[in-house]
């Protein structure tokens, strides 16, 4: 069954951008469906499609928002996460380039379902033109009557704002965003309270990733039965897949999740650049951590990079390193990433990948010992958040990715230290 | 401790020498009917004071301050968090060149030495005709055009030193 773009399919449309050819080609449709039902058969339906977050963690987005208090007085607020910092992720940035109104639509449809009054769409600072275009798509639809009062004579109402980061990976974690969002520093709480229960300004507050949302009004229009029979059985529906890094042709593609690593590369990608032959990928975003050359065959799924000892999924941005790349230069980029990164209130998180980043430069250096390896695994392992070390997931990123660099390239990592031991006898 | 700066920041909210216009103060003031808290709109206004003296001085702290009805610490301790506001001033414009993995090994580093050499500055130094300062960011959402750099607002992909030379030159 050949696969039609579903969250693409205006890209490269001539003013895509413009409220007028997006409701040409069919936008802003399914909000009269979605009002004729009630928002928990559409939370229902959302949970039906089996759509997983699309922002790293791939969480059930249906089961989330049947968290939200029952008969709470409100406010309810939508958070839409829109930081998109994690390196080699670019999927959120592209829709919003090319589709910001199918964003919209998507967070009418999903506020209407959680009961939310008032939507802040939090988008990292650096996206200086992506704030533009999406402050003119949401003033347009304003005054189209999608948003405010008695949308569509729907009698619901919603208010929609941009709310602007200043450069922090560490307001893409839900509760750091929300920190952001009432002006404080983007430090993570602690969990729970969970942001459906008490998030932004102390109430109820939904948290979806870009791409999520922009699900939502398909699903309302083709059915959950639509959604389930694009990609497996676990991990439903159409996927951004960002790639980067040595293929020749970077960039996103939008493809039934599922799609094999090497098919991604190979057929979409169009292979890797100078004929060069690949040495790993990292699978969704650097936290993930690494698939080998030998693990191209993995499907990118939910489950898939999972059985191959790295994190997840995560975003679907994937880094394409060849045979030329030097993995412990690769692994230092990414340790220097979360060390610059890191919030700073985790002891484990804040000092353990500045350790590792000395580590990491001292084997570089020629001065690398025998011990370090097996002392940065042990490092990995007092710094993951998943035991409940830390606050928040960073520190995983860092040790996960750590790991599964110095477990599947461990000789080149022990030639490096041993060509420098050579050297200083 | 955040709030035992206040003795040692200068400036006071109703110096001569205003940062805040009066223009920008009625912007921030239209944002507050967004948020139920006025401190939401913090980081709203320290962009547009960065924006437009290409730092946040003691003054601009103090002023902030007494607007948003919190004290010169909160601001400092929301402020200091932030990779875009800047306590230093900056030059009139930003190069932010990605140094994350994507752009690492797409070659980030020749765009780092270039700047050096044409512009004799490095990480975070400014040019002494303050026109031009040099900002490693870490990844900045373009990495399908890595190497790709910032420039003030733009994303461009880089597809070689010369590019880059003539890009800068462009913008001076
Ligand atoms: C360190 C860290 C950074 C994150 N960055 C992002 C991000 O940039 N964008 C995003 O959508 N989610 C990010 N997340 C995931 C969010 O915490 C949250 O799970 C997500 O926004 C929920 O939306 P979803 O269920 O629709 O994916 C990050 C998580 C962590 C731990
Ligand atoms: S794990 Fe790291 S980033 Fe997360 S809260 Fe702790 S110190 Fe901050
Ligand atoms: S790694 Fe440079 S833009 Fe993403």
């Amino acid at each position: 069954m050949s696969f039609e773009p579903v969250l693409t399919k205006n890209v490269g449309v001539k003013d895509s951008q413009k409220l007028s050819v997006y409701v040409e080609r069919g936008g802003y449709s399914s909000l009269p469906k979605a009002f004729a039902m009630k928002p928990d058969e559409l939370t229902d339906l959302v949970k039906a499609s089996g759509l997983r977050g699309r922002g790293g963690a791939g969480f059930s987005a249906g089961m989330k928002w049947t968290f939200l208090p029952k008969d709470h007085p409100g406010p309810i607020y939508m958070a839409v996460n829109f930081d998109e910092s994690e390196p080699g992720t670019f999927k959120d940035r592209y829709l919003c380039d090319h589709d910001p109104h199918q964003i919209l639509e998507g967070i009418i449809v999903s506020s209407y379902a959680t009961r939310a009054t008032v939507a802040y769409i939090f988008i990292r600072g650096e996206f200086h033109l992506q704030a533009k275009i999406l402050q003119k798509a949401v003033d347009e639809a304003y005054e189209a009557g999608y948003f405010g009062k008695n949308i569509q004579g729907s009698g619901y109402d919603l208010e929609c704002y941009v709310h602007r980061g200043a450069g922090a990976y560490i307001c893409g974690e839900e509760t750091g965003m929300l920190e952001a969002l009432e002006g404080k520093r983007g430090w993570p709480r602690i969990k729970p309270p969970f942001p459906a229960i008490e998030g932004a300004f102390g109430k109820p507050t939904v948290v979806n990733n870009v791409e999520t949302l922009c699900c939502v009004p398909h699903i309302i229009h083709n059915g959950a039965d639509w959604f389930t029979s694009i990609g497996t059985e676990k991990s439903a529906g159409p996927k951004l897949y960002g790639i980067s890094g040595h293929v020749n042709k970077p960039g996103v593609y939008e493809l039934p999740l599922g799609v094999t690593c090497r098919d991604l590369i190979e057929k979409y990608a169009g292979g890797m650049r100078n004929g060069k032959k690949c040495k790993g990928a990292i699978p969704g975003g650097v936290s993930m951590g690494v698939l080998h050359a030998d693990e191209l065959d993995c499907p990118l799924d939910f489950d898939g990079p999972g059985q191959r000892g790295c994190m997840g999924l995560g975003t679907a941005g994937v880094i394409v390193m060849d045979e030329d790349t030097c993995m412990v230069s690769a692994l230092r980029n990414i340790v220097h990433f979360f060390k610059h990164e890191s919030c700073g209130q985790c002891t484990p998180c804040r000092e353990g990948s500045g350790w590792m980043l000395k580590t990491l430069d001292r084997i570089l250096a020629g001065e690398g010992k025998k011990d370090d390896l097996d002392n940065m695994i042990e490092l990995c392992d007092a710094q993951g958040s998943m035991p409940g070390k830390t606050i928040c997931g960073l520190a995983d990123g860092t040790a996960w990715a750590a790991k599964n660099f110095i477990q599947k390239y461990r000789e080149e990592f022990e030639a490096k230290i041993e060509s420098a031991s050579a050297v200083a006898v | 401790m955040a709030w035992q700066i206040v003795d040692r920041l200068k400036g006071t909210p109703d110096s001569a020498d205003k940062v805040v216009t009066d223009e920008m103060r009625q912007k921030i003031e239209a944002e507050f009917a967004k948020y139920p808290t006025k401190q939401a709109v913090l980081l709203t206004s320290l962009h547009m004071v960065q924006n437009k003296y290409k730092q946040i001085s003691d003054q601009a702290i103090r002023e902030l301050a007494e607007i948003h009805e919190i004290s010169p610490g909160e601001v400092l301790d929301t402020l200091s968090f932030y990779d875009m506001y800047s306590r230093e001033k900056l030059g009139k414009n930003l190069i932010g060149v990605c140094v994350s993995l994507s752009c690492d090994i797409c070659g980030c580093k020749d765009l780092m030495k270039k700047v050096k050499d044409k512009l004799n500055i490095g990480p975070r130094e400014t040019t002494e005709d303050g026109k031009f300062t040099l900002i490693p960011m870490e990844c900045i959402g373009a990495c399908e055009m890595a190497p790709a750099i910032l420039m003030n607002e733009d994303l461009h992909k880089i597809e070689s030193v010369e590019q880059l030379d003539d890009l800068i030159d462009k913008t001076a």
